[in-house]
Parts: C-alpha cells; structure tokens; sequence
C-alpha cells in the first residue's frame, strides 16, 4: 500500500465558521492519521453533537454522527466488536462533558483503545453561545443573564484523577503540536484522552486565539509523564494553559484483551449443549 | 385420585426455600417426563418477611396458565398457610407445621382452619430439620419429601437433584439435605398416597422464558451483548455473560441502559448481530437510541421483559403496560418491529427470528416478554436451534461499492450496508436527515422520501408473519389476545368450548407490522371481540380499535401477577348471554 498522505483523507467542504478551531483539528486529524498511515477503510471516527461533532462528515473514512454525548458508548461498541478499526471520538466540551459526562467516566475505567478527543471551545456554539461545562464562572450568556452559577470543569485533572493511561492537552493554533499529541494518543494502547482547546470566534468573545496566545505554554521541559501527583499540579496551574502528555501509563490490560481473555476462559462451546444443560 | 392435572402452591417468606423447593420438585417432574408450568410470586426484597410462593401445574399436556384453584399447598410457616388457604380448591389437600418451633410463647400446636371437604397433612418440618437434622435450612427439604410422597413419586429423583443443586456447597450439606428428604418422605410413609405421578419414558427440558429467550438469541446469531443489570430482565444477561464468549461473542455490562443500547449500535454497524434486554425503566433511557437506530438504519433487538409500572413500579410482577412506548417510544414518526412470545419455546424461537430480522431490515427490533413468561419454567421437548436462525444484512455488490451510496432508495425502502473495513464502503451513519450518500439535507423533498423509506421498511416486514387462532371456527365472541395472557386466552376459549359455549381466539406474535388481513378476517368473523391485557388502559385494545375501526371490548385489568384465565372465561359467558 502506497503511503497515505493528507489528501488521501479529505472529503466534503467544512460547514464551521471562518477561523473556526474546528479546522486546525481537522488538519491535524488529517496529518496525524497520514503520519501513521491508517488505512481510510479501517478508520472509524464516532462523533455526538455539535460544531466539532460534524468533523467526521469531512473526513474520507467510516463515521458514526450519533447522538448527543453518545459517541463514547458507541466507539466502544464498534472497537469490542472489530478491535482492527483505528476508532476516535470526536465530542465537544458540551457533549464530552456535559450531557455525555457520565459515559466519558466509565469509558476511561473501561480503558478500551479508544481516542477521545474533547474539543473544548468554551461554549455550546451550535445553539450560539450559551454555558458549557467548561465556561467560567459568573458569565453572563444568553441563559445566564446574570452570570454563569457553574465552576468549570477542568477534564484534564478529571481524566488523570479517574487512573486514564494517557491524557494530553493540545491547541488548535498549534497543529503541528497537536497533530504530534494525536499521533501518541492514537498508539497508545488503551483509552487516551486529548483536550483540544478549539476557539470559537463567532461567539466566545472571551477565550479568544489572542486570550490563548498569552496563556498557553508547553509542559515544563522534562516533565515526568508518569508522576501523576505533577500531572495534577500542572493541570490546576493558574497562570499556564499546558500543553502536551500530561500523563502516560502503559500496562493496563485494555478491554479488548480482557475480552479476548473471557472467549479463551470459557472455551469453545455449542448451542445444541448448552440448550440440553436444561434437560 | 389419580387426577393428573393439578396445582401444587408452595408458600413461604423470602428466604426461607419456597422459590427452590418448587423448582427441585418441577425439575423432578421433568425428569420424570411429566409436561408442567411452574410460576413464581415474589416481591422485590430479597429478605424479610415477604410473602412468597412456586406454584407449579403439572398435566398430561404443556399447561397454558399457571392454573388458580389449588389442589395441594403447602406452607413452610403459619402465615404461609393462612394468607393462601382462600385459593384451595374443593378436595384439596394442605401440608402444615402443627408444632414449629416458636422462640417467644413456646412450642405451641397450630391447627389450620381448614375450609370444608379439604384435609391437612401435620408435617413437624422445623422439628426435624432443627432437632433431629441440626440443619434449620434443610426445612425445605423435608417438605419436598414429603411432597414427593404425596405425589406418589420416587424420593430417589429428589436426592439426586440434590447432589447436583448442593455440590458446591461440599458434602455436609449434601448430606443433610439428602437426609431431609428421607425423613420428609418416612414421614407420611404410612398414608395412601392421593396422587400417582408415575415416571414417563424421556425427560424433558426445563426452562424459563429468559433463559430460552438468550438461548433463542444465541442460536440466531447474536455475538454481542451490552446490558445493565434490571429486574426482571437480569436473568438473559447472566446467561449470555457465562454462553456467549464460548460462541466467540462479547458481553459487555454499560453504565446505564442508554450507553447498553449505544454500544449494540456501534457492535452492529461494525457488522455483528447484537441484542441488549432491560426492562421499563430501561427502555424508557433507550427511546434516544432507539430513534438513532431508526434515523441511521442500524440493526438492533431489544428485549423488554416488562414489568408493573410507570416508573419504579413493580420491578418483580408482570404488566403489560410497554407496548405503547415499543411501537411509538421516542420523537420523531418511529418505524421498528415489535414481537410478542407467548410461551417460553416461542421466546426461544421469536429472539432468535428478531436477530435476523434487524438485519434484514436494518431497524430496531423490541421483543416484549414480561416477569411472568421470563420467570416461568415450561417443559418442552426440545429447541431447535435452525428454528431459530433467520435472515442476513443486504451487502453492496462490487458495482454499488463503486459510487457507494449508503441509504440509495429502494422499492422496499432497505439498502444495502457497508461495513468497516470493507473497501470502498465508507459513509457517515447520522441521526441527521440524510441525502441517499449520507450527507446532511433537510429540503422537504428528501425529508419526504427518506420518510417514506424507512416506513417502506416496515411495510415489507408484513410479508413476515406469525400467528395463531384457536376454539370453534363459528363462534360469534373472539378473544384477541397477546403476550403472555394468550395462554389464558386460549385456556378460557377451550373451557368455554368444553361447557358448551361457543368461543374463539387468535393472537399474533408481530405486534407491529400486523398481520393485517387475517386480523381483519377474524375481527370480521366475529359479532364481539374481546382484548384481555394486563394493563390499566387497554393499550393492545386502543391500537387494534385504532386500526381497524371497530369497538372491542376492552378487558383491560392490571394484577400483581399472572392474567388469571377465569377472567376471560367469565368475560366470554357475560359477552354470550
């Protein structure tokens, strides 16, 4: 097989907005998959609802649009049923975090080989602008005219709190960086997470490329990836949005093997046996 | 008496054996070769003092209800006896303990007031399993052996089934369940026995609707499983997590039912024959995934054992009250099939059929058991697992693959489905109205024909039918039955028939698509129609006045239990008169 290049996997015209963050991902998405040369047909995207979640229709391979905060359960639907398939989750900060919160725990207990991609643009963009999980607190939106009641929700310290074995955070104005975190994501054996910070120009007036531009800094040269108690005090930083591995681990049996352990405990069996276990 | 058709009610309170006893002394006539129906009532504490009870009906042929006046009860506790004495039919027999054993006021005799014309059997059941075995748990035991006397059967089955039952538990406990049911059975050594259940040549199989049901899915090609635990569902998810993995298959337990159905969607598209099983409150979180299933054309079966609701309800005591969120569940104009078993073999068989079914028309399939059939055991003689298997998914030919177009529209609405991994094949499966490639359009026109599709779908699912009538072909009352009170249906149509009363019946496993003309053929041949349902508002009977225009009488009664075949009977002979 010839290797794979970007435009091997581009397909479709992107609805997002001009300067949108969604377009440095696609991008790094597209560079990222070249790189390791997967095969578009063994390529699986599974997205929820929302401005990032329309990523997979732009993309040359098999997708999965499903519904709001789903895409977790179905990715790991798809990857216990084929473990061949490359699978990603595409899921917005609303969709990963809120209303699909509490599949996206469960799915980094799992660890199947799934990567996550949260893309975090501060804001539910679709229905124009109103809080996220991940809007700070006290802003005042269109449903929250006398500020925001919600703290944000920092997934990063989440996925490393709950044991992921590998959590990253990337930029979209940095895609040569995050197209590298995406490659590592995707070869790590198990549930990697990636935080992809994803400006909204159209209604984030707050978070704004110029706003990240002076806030995010690469991880400390030399930073452990495999002391989590550091992982964690990077991730609550105040004056740094860090970018880069926050945490790895390899080792955990991914839930791919633990299937695969269970078909060789129970051996081979029959149905015509095991319909006269009941004679 | 050598009366073979009776009702054998075992009582006690939550934890105390009854559920076990009945199903040693059922295995036990299985064995024996007799054809039974044995049926549980329980609540959904697992301890306290709950009243619970295994009613067992054992006849010459495979009994079509749980049957009601019993001929032989018996009661491991006072409260037992008392609370069931009300069912005992005229000439039955009671096994009690006249001396048990009470910590507070001594040991006092206890003498049941028993109705007229019926007799008691004293069996001292704690004396001998506290004093003379030490084993207060064995209680059970000793009532089964003198159950095994009583009805003139070999002791020897017992003890055997026994040894199997406790081996785990190591060889005390063998033995003094074993020595329980020798002293139950010398216990009324001495009295003729009232019955003579002789052993038959060949035993048969023993098993209830929700093993036969994960049984049915297994033979029809399910190998992937995601499910949450729910009573009274659990059952089929125990059973696939031990079976499947020996058939290469995968079960995976979710976090909740919503991610339970999310992950069969995502098993399915990527090729695999897969089935989730919940009950009410699950399918309720379903009803997104459902409409996702719909949208996408992604197969799926799901399994609703019902129980009593809405909400919380009554998660150990059937209803029938889903059949209304099955067919319409969900936003959006819903187009999926819908079956309804009505014996356990037919659980076996329609589970394994809507495995193939979900393929053949790319839709969700929703099988409605309910705690009473799923519960149940049935004697049968044997499942064949060819029976079960149905159907394959339409693949694209190498031509189509060339401008792949997933959702193309056909004649009869289904299209053929790529899979991962297959060259040539890729698409976006969207829950998004969809141009025939998959690409986003929301313009009326395609709206419109896509609507008309996935509708199209289902028209060509009525080809697939599955029904059943039954009583006198000229008879002017017909009872239209579905789900587990067709077997009181067709119990209440043949006594009528027997006492001269002139009835009929029918009753369809697809729920949806219906089998429309012979439904219409067999309302038509009527002047009255009556639709028993274990439910409060007659849900089958609004549907069926819905789609045929006509009034039905609507015997609509929500019990704590199974639908009572005497209800419909006394129905029939009010509708005659």
């Amino acid at each position: 097989m010839p290797k794979m290049t970007m435009l091997d996997y581009r397909v479709g015209k992107p609805i997002w907005c001009s300067f949108c963050g969604n377009y440095g991902l696609l991008t790094a998405v597209y560079m990222a998959m070249a790189e390791l040369d997967v095969d578009p047909k063994d390529l699986v995207l599974v997205s929820g609802i929302g401005c990032s979640s329309r990523l997979p229709g732009f993309v040359k391979n098999y997708g999965f649009h499903s519904v709001h905060g789903r895409p977790l359960p179905i990715a790991t639907g798809i990857k216990e049923a084929n473990p061949a398939l490359t699978t990603l989750v595409i899921s917005g900060d609303g969709d990963a975090l809120g209303i699909g919160g509490g599949h996206l725990i469960h799915a980094i207990r799992r660890n199947a080989d799934i990567t996550c991609i949260v893309v975090d643009n501060g804001l539910y963009g679709m229905t124009k602008g109103q809080p996220s999980p991940t809007t700070p607190f006290g802003v005042a939106t269109s449903t929250t005219p006398y500020g925001n009641p919600d703290e944000p929700l920092n997934v990063v310290l989440l996925a490393v709190a709950l044991g992921a074995g590998f959590v990253a955070r990337g930029y979209t104005g940095n895609i040569e960086g995050l197209k590298a975190i995406l490659q590592d994501a995707v070869n790590h054996k198990g549930f990697s997470i990636v935080h992809a910070i994803s400006p909204c120009p159209t209604f984030n007036v707050r978070e704004t490329y110029k706003y990240y531009t002076n806030k995010i800094a690469e991880l400390p040269y030399g930073h452990n990836t495999e002391d989590m108690a550091d992982a964690l005090t990077l991730a609550v930083d105040g004056d740094n949005i860090y970018t880069g591995i926050f945490y790895k681990t390899e080792g955990r049996p991914t839930l791919e093997d633990l299937m695969k352990g269970a078909k060789r405990a129970a051996g081979q069996g029959d149905i015509t046996s095991m319909i006269e276990r009941y004679r | 008496m050598t009366n073979h058709d009776i009702v054998i009610r075992m009582a006690g309170t939550a934890g105390e054996g009854a559920l076990v006893l009945g199903e040693m002394l059922a295995q036990g006539f299985a064995k024996s070769g007799w054809d039974l129906m044995l049926s549980f009532s329980f609540d959904a504490e697992v301890r306290g003092e709950k009243p619970s009870y295994s009613q067992l009906r054992v006849s010459g042929a495979l009994p079509r209800s749980q049957g009601e006046a019993v001929d032989l009860l018996l009661g491991l506790n006072r409260g037992a006896v008392e609370s069931n004495l009300k069912d005992l039919a005229s000439g039955g027999v009671v096994i009690y303990d006249g001396r048990p054993i009470d910590l507070f006021h001594g040991e006092e005799a206890y003498f049941p007031a028993l109705p007229e014309g019926t007799r008691g059997i004293d069996l001292h059941m704690e004396l001998i399993s506290q004093k003379d075995l030490g084993f207060p748990s064995a209680k059970n035991m000793v009532a089964l052996g003198c159950l095994a006397r009583v009805l003139g059967m070999p002791v020897d089955v017992f003890k055997t089934l026994a040894e199997t039952r406790f081996k785990k538990k190591g060889a005390n406990v063998i033995y003094s369940n074993v020595k329980a049911l020798d002293l139950g059975y010398a216990h009324s050594i001495g009295m003729s026995p009232p019955y003579a259940f002789r052993e038959k040549v060949g035993s048969k199989l023993l098993i209830s609707g929700n093993r036969a049901s994960s049984l049915g899915a297994m033979a029809g090609g399910c190998t992937f499983y995601a499910g949450y635990p729910i009573t009274p569902a659990t059952e089929v998810m125990e059973q696939l997590a031990h079976d499947l993995p020996a058939l290469c298959g995968t079960v995976i337990q979710a976090e909740d039912e919503i991610s339970a159905l999310g992950m069969v969607l995502g098993a399915s598209y990527a090729g695999h024959r897969a089935l989730t099983a919940t009950s009410g409150p699950g399918l309720s979180l379903m009803s997104e995934m459902l409409g996702l299933s719909e949208a996408a054309e992604v197969p799926a079966v799901v399994l609703d054992v019902q129980r009593g609701g809405p909400s919380t309800g009554l998660p150990t005591k059937p209803e029938q009250s889903d059949l209304d969120m099955a067919l319409y569940g969900g936003h959006g104009d819903t187009a999926r099939i819908v079956l309804a078993p009505t014996s356990v073999a037919e659980c076996f068989y329609a589970t394994g059929k809507a495995m193939g079914l979900a393929q053949m028309y790319q839709l969700p399939v929703i099988i409605l058991t309910d705690q009473f059939l799923a519960y149940r055991r049935e004697t049968l003689d044997w499942l064949d697992p060819a029976g079960a298997r149905y159907g394959v998914r339409l693949s694209p030919t190498p031509d189509e693959l060339k401008d792949y177009m997933r959702y193309r529209l056909t004649d009869n609405g289904v299209s053929p489905m790529s899979v991962p991994g297959e060259e040539g094949g890729s698409f976006v499966a969207t829950g998004l109205e969809h141009n025939e490639h998959g690409g986003p359009a929301y313009d009326t026109e395609t709206h419109r024909a896509m609507s008309a599709k996935r509708h199209r779908k289902l028209a060509s699912a009525a080809c697939e039918k599955w029904f059943f009538s039954f009583g006198d072909e000229g008879a002017d009352v017909g009872v239209l039955a579905w789900g587990s009170v067709a077997g009181a249906a067709r119990e209440a149509v043949d006594m009528a028939c027997a006492s001269g009363v002139k009835a009929k019946g029918f009753y369809t496993v697809y729920l949806s698509p219906l089998p429309e003309a012979e439904l219409r053929a067999f309302i038509g041949s009527v002047k009255t129609l009556i639709v028993p349902e274990l439910n409060q508002t007659g849900q089958f009977a609004r549907l069926i006045r819905e789609r045929f225009l006509i009034a039905p009488v609507s015997l609509a009664v929500p019990y704590a239990g199974p639908f009572p075949a005497s209800i419909i009977l006394d129905e029939i002979r009010c509708q005659h008169a």
